[in-house]
C-alpha cells in the first residue's frame, strides 16, 4: 500500500478524537466556549446520555452572522491572534478546535444572536458540512444542539457506555463546572428532568449547597490565600469529619480553569494527612492563582492537565493554605443521633454520598426552613451565612467566624480572635496560626478499659485512650527529633538485620535522619546492616529491640510504594509512637487518666491521633437535652 | 467419704500450683486443678500446658481416686472457710466433688481426671542439686533482666548453664545482662546449656521460700524439659528453644575505671535523681572523680528534667584509675542496684559509649552489664 494524505474529512475526524472522546466532552468544549463567552446563565439538556441530543444554551456574547461559519473551520478562534499569546492563556479556548471537533463527529446546529443586534443566524452542519446558514429570530447568547453524536464514527459509537454512564459523566462534569464557576447559573436537565441547578452569583458555597447537599455546605471551612502574592490558594476545604472514600470530591482550578491534576490533587491529600484515616479523602473546591505566564495550558488535547513552571512552590501554598485552615478550625466531632447512626462507637461520621447525591438533585437549599430536623440537628447553632457574601469577602466584621459544627468547643478560636479576616488590607496581617485548644476536661472514668469519658464546658466527650496517647507520643517524638534529642538506648549487641539491593542504597543515605529519629544504624558489608541503638521511648516501654531491623525494612518497602502521601520519617514516627502508646484494653487508674488527658491539652492537633483516627467524640449539652426530652 | 484433710493445708496447696491454672484457655480442663490420692496424700496439679506445678498435702484417703474441678472457684471457696477439718466425697462416675467443712458444704462439678493432660516426666538427662538459698538468691539478681516482650523469644528465658560443679544463670533484654555463677552439690554427668522461661524462674524464686533443703534440678533426655524438685511442690516447664547470645563475650574484659560506693548511698542518690529522670528523658548521669594523693574519690549523680529543674548528689567513691563519665537508663540502674545486697557495689567502665559492669562483693559470683544511654556531654 502506498503513502497517501489522508482527505480532508478523515483528518479532521481523526483530530477530533483527540478532543471529543464521548459526549462528555461536547459538554465540556461547549460549555468552555460558553465560558469564553462571558455568559453568566448555562442550560444544558441532554437525551440518552447525550448520545441522541446535548443542546447548550447561554446568555454570552454570541456570534456575528459573517463569522459563524468561520467558526466551524479548524484553527479558527478569536480568542488568540498567533502563538505569542500562547504563553499567557487566559481564556478557556484558544486552539479553535471545538467547535469544527464537535461539527465533524454530529449533526449540529448553531442559533446566535450578539446582543446589540436585532437579528440572529442559524447554522446546520452535518457532519461537517454546512447545509443551511440563514437569518434567524433567536434570544441573546447561544445555543449549541449537537446530535446524534458519532454516528458517522462507528468505532467510537461502539467503546460508548450506557446512555445511564454517559449522563453520570456530564452529571459529574456539570457538578464540577458549578463548583469551578460560581459565578454562572448552571442547569442540568436529563430527558426532561431537571439534575443540577446552581444558583450563580459567584458564592461558591452555595455552588457546593448546591451539588453537595447542604450538610456539606456547612461542614466547609474557607481557605483564604494571600490575594497580594504571586501565588496562592482560596476557596473552600471540607472539615475532617466530610470524609469521601475516593478523589472525586477533591476539585481544583487553576486562574479559575478546571484542571484533573494528579500532582495537585496529592498536594491537597498530603495537606490532610493526620486529619482523615487511611483510604478517606477531603471534599475540596479549590482555585490556585499563579501567573498566567507560570502555567502552560497546551499540554492534554482536553486541556484537562496543567503545567506549571515553579510546581514546588504551588505545592507548598497548598499545603500551607489548607493545614492553616483545618488546623485554625478543625474541631471534636460530634456524635450523630442515634437515628443516624445507632451506637456511639463505630464509623460515627461516615457521611452518605448517595444522600448527598440525592439532595443536589432536588436542588436543596441551605437554610431552607424545609430541611429536615435531622438536618437542623447537626447544623450549627448560629446558622452561618450561605447565601450573600460573607464568607468569601476579605471584611465582614472584626470577628469572622470559622464554619464549625461545634461552635462551642473552641471557645478560644471563638472569642475576638481576628481570623482571617483582614486579607482584604495590607500584606502584613496574616494570621498566625492558632494551637487549637482543648477546653478543660474533668475525668469522670474509663469505659471498657479503651475509653476515657470526661466531662466539659459543653457537654460529654469520649475519648479514645490509644488514639489519645498515640497522638501524645507522636508529637513528642516529632519535636525531639526536630530538636535532634530523641535519646537513643544502645543495644548489648548491635542486631543484624539483611538488606535488598533498595534497601542498602537507602539505609546509607538516610543514616543520620535515622538516628535523629532515635536509630542508630550503620551498614555492615553489602547486604547487611546493624542497628547499633534504638530509641528510648520503645525500650521504656518494654521492647526489645528484636524488631526494629524488620520494622525498618517495611518502612523502606512502603515508601517504595506509589500513592504514598506521607514520608517515611512520619510513618516511623507513627509506628513507633503507635508501638509506645497504651493499648485498648488497658486498665488505666484515675490518675493515669489525668495525666493522659492533661498531655493532650498540650499537644498541637489533639483531635486525630497520627492516622487520621478521631481521638475523641463530643457529646453536646444541647444535643444531650434534646435527647433526653429536656428541651 | 473420699478424703478428709485440713483447710489450711488445702488452702496453701490450691495457692501453690494456682500459678500455673490457665488462665485463659484454648483448653478448657486446663482451668481445673487437678486432685489426686497418692500414698496416703493428697496430691494437687495444675498446668497451662507450658509450665505445670504439682504439691502434696497431707490428708487421711479412705480410697484412690481422682478428680479435676474448677481452680479459682474451689480456691476462693475454701479460702473463705474457716480453719477446720475439711470432707471431701467424690460424686458418681467421678464428675465431682461435694466439700464439707463445719457447717458450710459445697459442690463442685468436674470432670474426669483422665481429661487432664498428662504432666510430662522428666527422665534419662542430668540431674543436680543447689542449694535452695543460692538458687533462689541468683535467681532474684538475674530474672528481672530478662526480656518481657517477645520480639527475640530466646531473650523471655533465662539461660542455665551446668558445666562440671558450677552452675552459671543468665538473662539478657538486649540492653543489659545479668549473670551469676554458683557452685553445684556434686559434678555434673555431662555439660548441658538450657533456656527456662523467665516466668517459670519467678515462680521457682516464689516457691522455694524459706526452704533450706537442695532443689533438685532434672533436665530431660530431649532437652525439652526441665523440672524443679522442691520441699513440697514439683515445677515442670517446657523449655525455650533457641540459642542464646554467647553472653561472655558480651563482659568487657578490661576497663579504665573501677569505682567503689556504698550500697546504701548510690542507692538514696539514685533514687532522689530517678524523681528528676522521671520526668524528663528518663537518664541518670554518673561522673567519676578520683581523690587528690590516695584520698577518696567521689561520684556526681546527675539528672534533669526539661524545663522542670535539675538535681545532683555527690556520693564518696573509692576510685581506681582515671576520671570517667557515664550515663544510664534510670529504671535500668535502679533495678541493678535494688537487687544487690551487702555494704558496697561496683562500677567498672572504660568510655562514656562502652558498657558499665556491676559487681557486688557479697555476691562474688555475680556479674551486671548494662549499655549507656549515648548522650552530649557538656
Amino acid at each position: 500500500m502506498s503513502i497517501r494524505r489522508l482527505s480532508e474529512a478523515t483528518a479532521s475526524r481523526i483530530a477530533a478524537g483527540e478532543v471529543i472522546e464521548r459526549p462528555a466532552s461536547v459538554v465540556k468544549e461547549l460549555v468552555e466556549n460558553s465560558l469564553d463567552a462571558g455568559a453568566t446563565r448555562i442550560d444544558i439538556e441532554v437525551r440518552d446520555g447525550g448520545m441522541r441530543l446535548i443542546s447548550i444554551t447561554d446568555n454570552g456574547t454570541g456570534i456575528r452572522p459573517d463569522e459563524i461559519a468561520l467558526a466551524f473551520e479548524r484553527f479558527a478562534t478569536s480568542k488568540i491572534a498567533d502563538d505569542s499569546e500562547l504563553t499567557g492563556i487566559r481564556t478557556l479556548g484558544f486552539r479553535g478546535e471545538a467547535l469544527p471537533s464537535v461539527a465533524s463527529v454530529a449533526h449540529v446546529e448553531a442559533v446566535s444572536r450578539v446582543p446589540i443586534r436585532d437579528s440572529g443566524v442559524r447554522i446546520v452542519l452535518n457532519y461537517g458540512r454546512v447545509v443551511i446558514q440563514e437569518p434567524a429570530a433567536a434570544p441573546p447568547g447561544t445555543t449549541v444542539r449537537v446530535s446524534d453524536i458519532f454516528r458517522n464514527v462507528p468505532a467510537r459509537l461502539k467503546f460508548l457506555s450506557s446512555p445511564g454512564t454517559e449522563l453520570a459523566r456530564i452529571q459529574h462534569l456539570a457538578s464540577i463546572l458549578a463548583l469551578v464557576y460560581p459565578h454562572v447559573a448552571f442547569r442540568l436537565a436529563s430527558d426532561g428532568a431537571v439534575r443540577l441547578t446552581s444558583p450563580g452569583g459567584g458564592d461558591r458555597l452555595a455552588a457546593i449547597a448546591a451539588v453537595y447537599g447542604s450538610k456539606a455546605a456547612q461542614a466547609m471551612l474557607a481557605v483564604e490565600g494571600d490575594s497580594t502574592a504571586a501565588f496562592s490558594v482560596s476557596g473552600l476545604a471540607g472539615s475532617p469529619e466530610l470524609a469521601r472514600g475516593n478523589r472525586t470530591y477533591i476539585t481544583l482550578s487553576v486562574n479559575g480553569r478546571w484542571v484533573q491534576s494528579r500532582r495537585l490533587q496529592f498536594a491537597v491529600e498530603q495537606a490532610y494527612l493526620g486529619f482523615l484515616p487511611e483510604r478517606r479523602y477531603p471534599v475540596a473546591v479549590l482555585d490556585v492563582r499563579a501567573p498566567f505566564e507560570d502555567i502552560d495550558v497546551n499540554v492534554h488535547p482536553a486541556k484537562a492537565e496543567v503545567r506549571f513552571l515553579r510546581e514546588d512552590i504551588v505545592f507548598a501554598e497548598i499545603q500551607r493554605a489548607i493545614r492553616r485552615t483545618l488546623t485554625e478550625g478543625a474541631h471534636v466531632r460530634p456524635l450523630r443521633a442515634p437515628s443516624a447512626n445507632p451506637g456511639i462507637g463505630g464509623k460515627a461520621h461516615h457521611q452518605d454520598d448517595g444522600a448527598a447525591r440525592r439532595s443536589a438533585t432536588t436542588n436543596a437549599v441551605p437554610g431552607d426552613p424545609a430541611t429536615t430536623p435531622e438536618q437542623r440537628l447537626f447544623a450549627t447553632e448560629a446558622t452561618w451565612p450561605i447565601r450573600g457574601q460573607p464568607l468569601l469577602s476579605p471584611a465582614s466584621g472584626p470577628t469572622q467566624q470559622t464554619p464549625t459544627t461545634g461552635p462551642a468547643v473552641h471557645p478560644a478560636s471563638e472569642i475576638g480572635h481576628p481570623l482571617s479576616s483582614q486579607t482584604g488590607g495590607a500584606p502584613a496581617g496574616k494570621p498566625i496560626p492558632q494551637r487549637q485548644v482543648l477546653p478543660v476536661l474533668r475525668v469522670v472514668g474509663q469505659a471498657q478499659e479503651t475509653y476515657i469519658l470526661c466531662e466539659g464546658p459543653d457537654g460529654v466527650y469520649l475519648i479514645d485512650q490509644h488514639a489519645a496517647h498515640e497522638r501524645v507520643l507522636y508529637e513528642d517524638i516529632k519535636r525531639r527529633s526536630a530538636a535532634r534529642s530523641v535519646e537513643s538506648q544502645p543495644l548489648l549487641e548491635p542486631e543484624a538485620f539483611d538488606l535488598g539491593p533498595a534497601h542498602a542504597s537507602f539505609i546509607e543515605s538516610h543514616l543520620e535522619t535515622l538516628s535523629t529519629l532515635g536509630f542508630v544504624v550503620e551498614p555492615f558489608g553489602p547486604k547487611t546492616a546493624l542497628v547499633r541503638a534504638i530509641p528510648k521511648l520503645l525500650v521504656d516501654r518494654g521492647h526489645g529491640g528484636g524488631k526494629a531491623g524488620e520494622w525498618l525494612l517495611r518502612l523502606i518497602d512502603e515508601s517504595a510504594e506509589r500513592g504514598r502521601t506521607d514520608s517515611w520519617q512520619d510513618r516511623l514516627l507513627y509506628t513507633m509512637a503507635c508501638h509506645a502508646s497504651v493499648r485498648a484494653g488497658q486498665k488505666l487508674t484515675n490518675d493515669e487518666c489525668r495525666e493522659l488527658i492533661r498531655q493532650l491539652e498540650q499537644v498541637e492537633q489533639p483531635h486525630t491521633c497520627p492516622h487520621g483516627r478521631p481521638t475523641m467524640l463530643h457529646l453536646n449539652s444541647g444535643h444531650l437535652e434534646r435527647e433526653f426530652g429536656r428541651r | 467419704m473420699w478424703v478428709t484433710c485440713l483447710q489450711e493445708n488445702l488452702s496453701k496447696g490450691l495457692s501453690t500450683v494456682g500459678r500455673a491454672v490457665a488462665a485463659r484457655a484454648t483448653l478448657p480442663v486446663t482451668q481445673n486443678v487437678l486432685i489426686r490420692t497418692e500414698n496416703s496424700r493428697l496430691l494437687l496439679t495444675a498446668t497451662n500446658l507450658e509450665i505445670a506445678i504439682a504439691t502434696w498435702i497431707g490428708a487421711q484417703v479412705e480410697h484412690e481416686g481422682a478428680v479435676t474441678v474448677p481452680a479459682r472457684m474451689l480456691t476462693e471457696w475454701v479460702n473463705s472457710l474457716p480453719n477446720d477439718k475439711v470432707e471431701i466425697e467424690l460424686l458418681k462416675e467421678q464428675r465431682g466433688i461435694k466439700m464439707k467443712c463445719k457447717n458450710f458444704t459445697a459442690t463442685f462439678n468436674g470432670t474426669d481426671a483422665e481429661e487432664f493432660p498428662p504432666i510430662p516426666t522428666v527422665k534419662g538427662g542430668v540431674t543436680v542439686h543447689i542449694p535452695a538459698d543460692q538458687l533462689r538468691g541468683a535467681l532474684q539478681r538475674v530474672v528481672f533482666a530478662a526480656a518481657t516482650d517477645d520480639s527475640r523469644p530466646v531473650l523471655t528465658g533465662v539461660k542455665v548453664d551446668l558445666s562440671e560443679s558450677e552452675f552459671a544463670l543468665a538473662a539478657a533484654d538486649g540492653f543489659r545482662l545479668a549473670t551469676e555463677k554458683g557452685t553445684l552439690k556434686e559434678p555434673v554427668s555431662a555439660e548441658v546449656g538450657v533456656i527456662v522461661p523467665a516466668r517459670t524462674m519467678a515462680e521457682v524464686v516464689r516457691l522455694i521460700g524459706d526452704q533450706t533443703a537442695d532443689v533438685e534440678f532434672s533436665i530431660n533426655g530431649q532437652r525439652s524439659q526441665v523440672l524443679f524438685k522442691l520441699d513440697n511442690a514439683e515445677i515442670s516447664t517446657q523449655l525455650v528453644q533457641g540459642t542464646f547470645p554467647d553472653y561472655e563475650k558480651l563482659i568487657p574484659t578490661s576497663h579504665g575505671t573501677r569505682v567503689k560506693l556504698n550500697l546504701l548511698h548510690f542507692q538514696q542518690a539514685s533514687k532522689a535523681a530517678s524523681i528528676f529522670a522521671r520526668d524528663g528523658s528518663g537518664i541518670i548521669r554518673l561522673i567519676v572523680t578520683p581523690g587528690d594523693k590516695g584520698a577518696s574519690g567521689t561520684v556526681k549523680i546527675q539528672a534533669r528534667a526539661e524545663e522542670l529543674g535539675d538535681n545532683e548528689s555527690t556520693v564518696e567513691a573509692h576510685v581506681e584509675g582515671e576520671a570517667s563519665k557515664v550515663a544510664f537508663n534510670s529504671r535500668f540502674l535502679t533495678d541493678v542496684l535494688n537487687a544487690v545486697q551487702g555494704d558496697s557495689i561496683m562500677i567498672e567502665m572504660a568510655t562514656p559509649s562502652s558498657p558499665g559492669v556491676f559487681r557486688a562483693p557479697k555476691h562474688p559470683g555475680y556479674t551486671h552489664v548494662v549499655m549507656p544511654m549515648f548522650v552530649q556531654w557538656p
